[in-house]
């Protein structure tokens, strides 16, 4: 019985998660999931990382370039990918994509760009 | 790693809980100035110079957490005044809104807690079988299913082979209830009650989830579509 295990996931506003370093701290660092860190996504491990490398690189003045945020959400290899696996296709069809209204391109060609697309790289 | 830091004059203290973090404002800058340390020994003070750094895990998903067994009903510990890193968090946030709102997350422990347990059928296939066939997904790679009309909002995943000496006719899922996030998959079916009877018998859940999966629970598939 685990009473906060889903607690990160409640609505919240961007000041009720301190960031990793707060404004002014020198010897004091956030780390974790309840740490506000724009654009990552949490239940993860990698928070739990990425956190830690902030805090240990903010309090000691690393000055080595953080890895970047993988933002799936920007790649239309994965976004289409994952269209397919939420509808249980192989192949889009002018069938499920009939709410698409198009006249430029056409829905055809569109379909065709979009079956074409490689599959996203693990 | 341990061994690594240990050689370069690292000292670990296990152990200890750190019950308190005092901070100062110091022109202009927010200073940890003592850690209040807690051991079989009792309540020390540490003091912090601007050169110890203190990095604090700010909360744990799981903290308060209480065990069940096929027996005992696992607790839910509601009470607010011992909740290890969250105390401490909550005890900074009171100091300085730029430490954030702890009681943002921790308020709503009705709604934020999971029963977690790991049911295992032995030697009747019949509900794993059903599952397969009506999501499409072999055991071990579907997602979270929700039976949404559930009073308990149970949840389930469904294992492959999990244990390296798992016998052929035993099979394993896990599966939470209470928090109603996780909708994945919703079905909504029905099946013979002494079918239901048997299959939930069969899983190894606390006492109390499995009363109540008995008495509340309309799916179990057991019947061949």
């Amino acid at each position: 019985m685990m009473p906060y295990i889903t607690s990160q996931f409640m609505p919240r506003k961007i000041s009720d998660r301190p960031k990793v370093v707060p404004e002014g701290c020198v010897n004091l660092a956030f780390i974790g999931q309840f740490v506000e860190l724009p654009g990552d996504v949490i239940f993860t491990v990698e928070t739990s990382v990425r956190t830690a490398m902030m805090a240990v690189w903010g309090l000691t003045g690393l000055k080595k370039p953080m890895i970047p945020i993988y933002e799936p959400v920007y790649d239309l290899r994965v976004i289409v990918a994952s269209i397919k696996e939420t509808l249980g296709i192989d192949e889009f069809t002018p069938e499920n994509l009939h709410a698409i209204s198009l006249s430029s391109p056409p829905l055809p060609t569109l379909i065709a760009f979009l079956n074409e697309l490689p599959k996203p790289v693990a | 790693m341990h061994v690594w830091l240990k050689s370069l004059g690292v000292h670990f203290r296990a152990g200890t809980t750190v019950t308190d973090i005092a901070t100062s404002e110091v022109k202009g800058e927010t200073l940890a100035t003592e850690l209040t340390l807690s051991d079989h020994t009792g309540v020390h003070q540490a003091k912090l110079t601007r050169d110890d750094l203190v990095f604090f895990t700010n909360g744990s998903l799981t903290q308060n957490s209480d065990m069940g067994d096929k027996d005992t009903v696992a607790k839910f510990d509601r009470q607010t005044t011992d909740r290890g890193c969250f105390t401490v968090w909550e005890s900074l946030a009171a100091c300085d809104p730029k430490f954030g709102r702890p009681e943002t997350f921790l308020s709503h422990s009705e709604q934020s807690n999971w029963v977690s347990f790991f049911p295992t059928i032995t030697a009747d296939p019949t509900f794993f079988d059903y599952i397969e066939k009506k999501t499409g997904d072999r055991a071990g790679t579907g997602g979270a299913i929700t039976i949404v009309d559930s009073s308990w909002k149970i949840s389930f995943v469904l294992y492959s082979k999990y244990f390296p000496d798992q016998p052929a006719d035993v099979n394993v899922l896990w599966a939470l209830v209470n928090a109603a996030i996780w909708s994945v998959t919703s079905l909504r079916s029905r099946c013979a009650s002494a079918q239901a009877r048997r299959c939930s018998q069969n899983c190894s859940t606390t006492a109390g989830s499995r009363t109540r999966l008995k008495a509340s629970s309309r799916i179990v598939p057991c019947r061949r579509a």
